[in-house]
């Protein structure tokens, strides 16, 4: 038993190194699927926020890009391919939905999207909202701690931080309106 | 304020947000939470699930994978799913096909579709969006495109690259449609101007267009 396990051991290798170099054009179109559809809803999770929304508009990109890709087509030129069907999907998003572009995705931004999947306490996206947190004052760290590090309500926030739920809801409205002036500063982060 | 605090309290809660009219601070606070939100998310990883019905609905599509293709009636109505964008692509590609005829005897500038064929006209622009010479982009929820007015004259093309569909950037200074993808660019004409491509791609499909009670409309094909 344990020389076929080897063996499957060395195909899933090779597997691996052809998926980590792969060959200059895909040979279907379950191959494009499967290549990048893990990518390409991590990045539109990362611009909307929500599981309901990201994969929407992941099933979006894919159903509007692969009948349009040629067989013949690089493994470049495919995800430059789905990377511009995605800006313009998250665009119409944005103007269907809230009438400001929230997030936009840029050139190249596909590719530094990681291929394994990521660890999102140690990611580096988590790390970034660390440091962020820390950038802020005392009482805007505090309240986007309690409600996106430990999923507090606004009530209970409200309680925790001994002030009315109205003011509790203004100080979010500000310690977001700082983050994003400090995300901005930062170059960008996420847009 | 009310309703900016739903729509954080509905990305904390793991909920699809509702959408508002906002203000531009509101937008900036809402980037913030999403970046946020995405960052501290368990919800970063693909569901099984999502993946495996993904993909069957993409199978449904992907028939026409080989060759290459965009041929109507059938792709016209496989597109016309999405929403905009891919129906912008595809609604531009079949003008572009119906027209090119996708021989090798491309015409150097193709023509737009004949209003004989049926179509109707559609606002794009309000004449005051061009009052002199210029180029402006539009878009319908069908295709993209730009309206150009050169030394008085109107013109209307497309703004869909004939390669894969990318969407056209205008470059103004130079007088060009730039396609971000293969470093390719039209001219105004439609003509290639320059390409990466061993084959340079078909020129532009242009549009009908016509000015009538200060509005620029295009003629589309009737659904």
């Amino acid at each position: 038993m344990a020389i076929p396990r080897r063996k499957a051991e060395a195909a899933e290798r090779t597997e691996r190194a052809l998926r980590a170099v792969p060959a200059d054009a895909y040979a279907s179109w379950e191959h494009i699927y499967n290549d990048n559809v893990a990518r390409l809803y991590r990045l539109m999770f990362a611009k909307v926020g929500n599981r309901a929304d990201a994969e929407d508009l992941t099933a979006e990109v894919f159903l509007a890009a692969v009948p349009r890709v040629r067989q013949a087509a690089s493994v470049g030129e495919v995800r430059a391919y789905l990377l511009a069907v995605a800006r313009t999907v998250l665009a119409d998003h944005w103007r269907r939905t809230l009438g400001h572009q929230i997030t936009t995705i840029d050139p190249g931004e596909f590719e530094q999207i990681p291929e394994p999947p990521a660890v999102p306490s140690t990611g580096a996206a988590a790390g970034r909202v660390a440091r962020l947190l820390e950038a802020l004052p005392e009482r805007y760290r505090r309240i986007l701690q309690l409600r996106f590090l430990e999923n507090a309500t606004i009530r209970e926030t409200a309680t925790s931080m001994q002030i009315t739920i109205a003011n509790a809801k203004v100080l979010q409205f500000r310690a977001l309106r700082q983050a994003a002036a400090i995300l901005d500063g930062e170059g960008g982060v996420d847009r | 304020m009310r309703e900016f605090s739903r729509y954080v309290d509905r990305l904390i809660r793991r909920r699809r947000p509702q959408p508002f009219v906002m203000t531009a601070e509101e937008a900036e606070a809402v980037r913030a939470a999403i970046a946020i939100r995405a960052a501290t998310s368990d919800e970063q990883e693909p569901r099984p699930e999502f993946i495996a019905g993904l993909r069957e609905r993409v199978a449904g599509s992907a028939e026409t994978f080989d060759p290459p293709r965009v041929t109507a009636p059938r792709g016209r109505r496989t597109f016309l799913i999405g929403t905009s964008a891919a129906a912008a692509a595809a609604a531009v590609a079949v003008a572009a096909d119906r027209t090119l005829g996708g021989g090798p005897e491309r015409p150097a500038v193709s023509t737009a579709l004949d209003p004989a064929d049926g179509g109707s006209w559609h606002r794009v622009l309000a004449s005051s969006d061009l009052p002199g010479d210029g180029v402006v982009g539009f878009e319908t929820d069908v295709v993209s495109g730009f309206v150009m007015r050169i030394s008085g004259v109107l013109s209307a093309r497309s703004g869909t690259c004939t390669h894969q569909g990318c969407r056209l950037g205008l470059n103004a200074p130079e007088k060009r449609l730039a396609c971000p993808c293969h470093r390719t660019s039209f001219a105004y004409d439609g003509t290639v101007i320059r390409s990466q491509l061993p084959n340079p791609p078909a020129p532009l499909p242009s549009f009908h267009v016509r000015e009538v009670d200060g509005e620029i409309q295009i003629l589309l094909p009737r659904e």
